[in-house]
């Protein structure tokens, strides 16, 4: 028995006669509410029952019903990218370009740095419709542009977190505080992976800095541990020690690994921490990472025409490289990879956060490789089973950053959790679409919101799990990744 | 100051002219038309005990709770309560009787009224005991009778409105509870639109007419005129009057007679306040009884013309319009049960424990409830050799994703007796022509060929794929031309081709 199984049985222990008659009070009301909502409470859901196998548990498991994904390589730009210079046209909004902005705008609002009463800022950047869907994307897209017909904008996504860190969170785990599962322990606890050699959840960074949440992002919080996300480095070793020591032979290796694991084992037998098991799983698979991580993580044995496709330069650490590392990653069966590429928190304090030069250097990093990425899993007929998502932790402000009541010196917004744009592609998504529409000002969301807790239930919907039933009991709670507050799977973007 | 004063008489007269309504009984079992005349006013009646009662013991419960502090005089509510609760029972046998109606939800509601009854006119005889004020037990007694009294009024009440508005009308817009159809809802929908040969000529046919129209007032559970028409035994067996349904004889089926009856005939079914039977409905119970009444067989198997297709094509989309639930793919949707999961992959389950335990994680199930098998190779390379222990479970096998494997052209042999495989992966391999002209895979919707030695030669082959949904032949040996020529003939596949192109460096 493992301590989850322990802790309910020891709890029922506990319980005496006295306990029980004392009880009955309430307890016949509570027998008869629960008989009575019981359905409902059904529909939030019975547990999975997942086995995993101790021994290697992240061998893969079936999904509950017929899935639409396998994979899921998610972009996040750190900071929150403006959709208002790159997807969220709103010409209504230049027309007020300069002018203050109304109280009604602000009334009841959380902004990080804005103060006072700021100016409304139009567009900083031209658009135009492209495909035949007739999305708008900004100027600073030109790659990306011609792919809108196999793409599915979502206009309307919320959070209620205007702060970076606490957002990332909910973006990732669920919730703004520490401690949660992030989305990729669930996937991979709930399916497993499909290569043995290969961490089923890896992350991949570029832009020169850690997210603010750091490592949170992609841990596995109440989850075993073997569910965290794994951080490859794009240059150099990919996986900080994984390599043998200079004149350590692979034998020698085998061995030591070998009298490690008989302790571990005896270890276990003795006390039964389901960690002891994990973590015997994890030494033998750091081994046999040592030859399937390097080969996996190499980019420079893809043909020119895939490097030219990407703008790819093996060696460096940048955006396109970790767009292709993705794109092998998945093609060898790795569950989830996860990338973060950081640099788009423009508030105009500086000319690298500026919406000017700064989003176009920014947009220049992404959007060729993003696009590429679509296209290389179109054509390898992968894009059937990978759902690519693009998005961030927020929005950004129709309004111009006034930090500490002045103008910034170069042209800014402040956070906005109000709405912000994710755009998804492939696997069980529907190509050409624009779901949700935001206010004239692409303020606040006006129509189908989707909060990043309904984001989640449809990804795990497409990947053949219901939300409300991969749960995992913690604090006397069965956890979910959507947590506690209602959260609904968007239909009207499912192909 | 409160000054305990001793009772100077007893009450208990009450308790005799409380039960005075029982007189009614006189009209029991029937007397003519009083019986129904009386008995119609049960539900006039009824709700004075409900409302009377419940009232006087929530003066008493106050009276406790303070301590006192509040006083009720609660006698004559007491009075009344015991009252009408005895007439609204008595009245209750009466509508029964006069209106023949039985079942087992009318049998309870029965029991339970004359439980309520009962208690209230006990709960009147311990208030109107002398010895009340004396001693201190009665009291107690008499608040518990009262209470207990209420618990059953409650649920006799609550019965009897099940009888009148259905059994599910408090719980039908509980606003938490899912929008899924109740499971008949769903059966009863899902037999509606099936196609018209394709109906039973009982289940999907007679059985939603006399379901709308009929069983409000003649299912098991609470029929009248001993009529039970949710059976078919009930149908052949018929009421208190004769066979409602003849075979081959509609002019002698009771219900049919009742059913032509002009509509302001007392007779008349359904009665003339109630929805209506449309003439097309009529015609096809009439078709059916002159089909011999059968309890099952298809519509098709009894050669319906036109005008009969027509009618049950119309009288089923009335229906389904009615219960404003046509079914989904997702309303049809009933979970397994954990034993008919086993049970639908005990054919191959041996089997399959074996290929797990040697290939552990390629070889698995589709999802967690079904039977379809999805073999995988993305750290495993496959040979032809050990293709072949794939043999036991072909049946099952559904996707093959098998990039990088070793196979040849001779594996083909297992891989075509997987006739409901639809999704083939062979990326990355050295698949050539001849292994894609050897396959010959009825259900196949994606067949991955990227980059592997496949050339225009095999065009022919996988024209013939009528199946197809997905094609990804990048980085082989086609060209712009041929994929056009395919596209062509195959017009409902989706067809990925891209051919390495190097470009002219941009920034």
């Amino acid at each position: 028995m493992n301590l989850f199984e322990e802790v309910p049985y020891r709890k029922l222990q506990q319980t005496t006669r006295r306990h029980f008659l004392a009880q009955c009070g309430t307890g016949l009301g509570a027998l008869w509410t629960g008989s009575m909502l019981g359905s409902s409470a059904q529909a939030a859901g019975i547990p999975y029952d997942l086995h995993h196998d101790p021994s290697n548990p992240l061998s893969a498991l079936p999904p509950q019903f017929t899935a639409k994904a396998k994979n899921i390589i998610f972009l996040h730009m750190v900071g929150g990218p403006s959709q208002l210079e790159m997807f969220d046209y709103r010409p209504e909004l230049k027309k007020v370009d300069g002018k203050p902005c109304p109280p009604s705008m602000l009334e009841g609002q959380n902004f990080a740095f804005i103060q006072g009463t700021p100016m409304m800022m139009g567009p900083q950047a031209d658009f135009q419709q492209y495909g035949q869907s007739g999305a708008w994307v900004s100027e600073h897209l030109p790659h990306f542009s011609k792919i809108v017909d196999d793409v599915c904008f979502i206009k309307s996504m919320k959070t209620d977190q205007f702060n970076h860190g606490p957002a990332q969170l909910v973006v990732h785990t669920g919730g703004a505080r520490l401690g949660g599962a992030s989305a990729g322990a669930w996937v991979t606890y709930g399916l497993g992976s499909e290569n043995q050699n290969l961490p089923g959840y890896m992350v991949l960074l570029s832009g020169g800095r850690l997210p603010r949440a750091g490592k949170n992002l992609w841990g596995s919080g109440y989850l075993p541990s073997v569910y965290q996300g794994v951080l490859c480095r794009s240059a150099g070793d990919p996986i900080l020690n994984v390599k043998n020591p200079a004149l350590v032979p692979s034998d020698l290796r085998r061995a030591a690994l070998d009298t490690l694991n008989q302790l571990n084992e005896e270890e276990y037998t003795q006390s039964q921490d389901p960690e002891i098991t994990t973590r015997i799983a994890q030494y033998e698979m750091a081994y046999r990472m040592q030859t399937s991580v390097p080969e996996a993580m190499d980019i420079s044995d893809e043909p020119e025409s895939i490097h030219q496709l990407y703008g790819t330069q093996p060696g460096k650490v940048s955006f396109a490289n970790n767009c292709l590392l993705a794109r092998k990653l998945v093609e060898r069966g790795v569950r989830y990879v996860q990338l973060f590429d950081w640099g788009w928190d423009m508030h105009g304090t500086n000319e690298g956060e500026s919406l000017t030069t700064g989003l176009q250097r920014k947009c220049r990093q992404i959007d060729r490789p993003m696009t590429a990425l679509i296209k290389d899993l179109k054509q390898r007929g992968m894009l059937e089973d990978t759902l690519v998502i693009w998005g961030s932790e927020f929005g950004r402000t129709p309004m111009k950053e006034n930090r500490g009541g002045q103008d910034t010196k170069f042209l800014g917004r402040d956070h906005n959790p109000g709405s912000c744009t994710f755009w998804m592609a492939g696997a069980g998504v529907k190509p050409g679409i624009v779901h949700g529409e935001t206010d004239p000002m692409g303020y606040q969301v006006t129509e189908n919101p989707v909060w990043m807790r309904d984001f989640h239930a449809t990804m795990l919907h497409l990947l053949g799990m219901n939300h409300n039933r991969l749960s995992f009991p913690y604090q006397g709670l069965n956890q979910k990744l959507t947590g506690v507050k209602s959260a609904s799977v968007v239909k009207d973007i499912l192909s | 100051m409160y000054f305990e004063r001793k009772q100077p008489l007893s009450q208990l007269w009450q308790v005799p002219l409380a039960c005075s309504p029982l007189v009614l009984l006189a009209f029991y079992p029937e007397v003519g038309d009083w019986t129904t005349f009386f008995g119609r006013f049960h539900p006039v009646v009824l709700h004075l005990p409900i409302g009377i009662l419940l009232l006087t013991t929530l003066m008493e419960v106050l009276q406790v709770l303070s301590g006192g502090q509040w006083k009720f005089s609660t006698r004559l509510p007491l009075f009344l309560g015991a009252i009408s609760a005895v007439a609204a029972m008595v009245l209750g046998i009466l509508l029964m009787s006069g209106e023949k109606m039985e079942g087992a939800l009318i049998e309870s509601h029965f029991n339970w009224g004359i439980a309520t009854a009962v208690g209230a006119v006990l709960a009147l005889t311990l208030r109107c005991l002398p010895q009340y004020n004396i001693t201190a037990a009665l009291p107690a007694c008499y608040r518990g009778t009262l209470i207990l009294t209420c618990g059953i009024l409650t649920w006799a009440s609550h019965q009897g409105a099940s009888i009148t508005h259905g059994e599910t009308y408090l719980t039908d817009h509980i606003p938490w509870k899912s929008d899924a159809p109740s499971a008949e809802e769903v059966e009863l929908a899902s037999g509606l639109s099936l196609e018209t040969g394709e109906k039973d000529i009982y289940q999907h046919v007679v059985v939603p007419i006399f379901q709308s129209k009929c069983y409000d007032c003649h299912m098991t559970t609470k029929f009248k005129g001993e009529l039970v028409m949710d059976t078919y035994e009930g149908l052949i067996k018929g009421g208190s009057t004769d066979a409602a349904i003849i075979p081959n004889d509609v002019e002698y089926s009771y219900a049919m007679e009742r059913i032509h009856l002009p509509l302001d005939d007392e007779e008349h079914m359904p009665p003339a306040n109630e929805p209506q039977m449309s003439a097309e409905e009529i015609q096809l119970i009439e078709w059916w009884i002159n089909h011999g009444a059968p309890p099952e067989g298809k519509v098709a198997s009894f050669h319906p013309d036109t005008s009969v297709t027509t009618a049950i094509e119309s009288v089923s989309q009335t229906l389904l319009l009615e219960m404003e639930t046509a079914p989904t793919a997702e309303i049809e949707y009933k979970e397994p049960t954990v034993e008919e999961i086993a049970e639908s992959r005990a054919p191959l389950a041996n089997a399959m424990l074996t290929l797990q335990d040697q290939y552990t994680g390629l070889v698995r199930y589709r999802h967690a409830m079904s039977n379809q098998i999805i073999v995988s190779s993305y750290n495993h390379q496959w040979t032809d050799q050990e293709i072949l222990d794939l043999q036991p479970i072909v049946a099952k096998v559904t996707e093959l994703i098998l990039p990088r494997s070793q196979l040849t052209a001779a594996s083909t042999e297992v891989i075509n007796q997987m006739i409901t495989l639809e999704v083939l992966d062979l990326r990355d391999t050295t698949t050539d022509d001849r292994f894609v002209q050897a396959l010959n895979l009825p259900s196949l919707q994606r067949l991955n060929l990227f980059q592997t030695q496949v050339t225009p030669a095999a065009i022919d082959a996988l024209a013939s794929m009528s199946s197809l949904r997905s094609l990804t032949l990048s980085y082989t040996e086609f060209d712009q031309a041929s994929i056009a020529q395919l596209q062509q003939r195959l017009p409902d596949c989706e067809i990925h081709f891209e051919a390495p192109v190097l470009q002219a460096s941009s920034p």
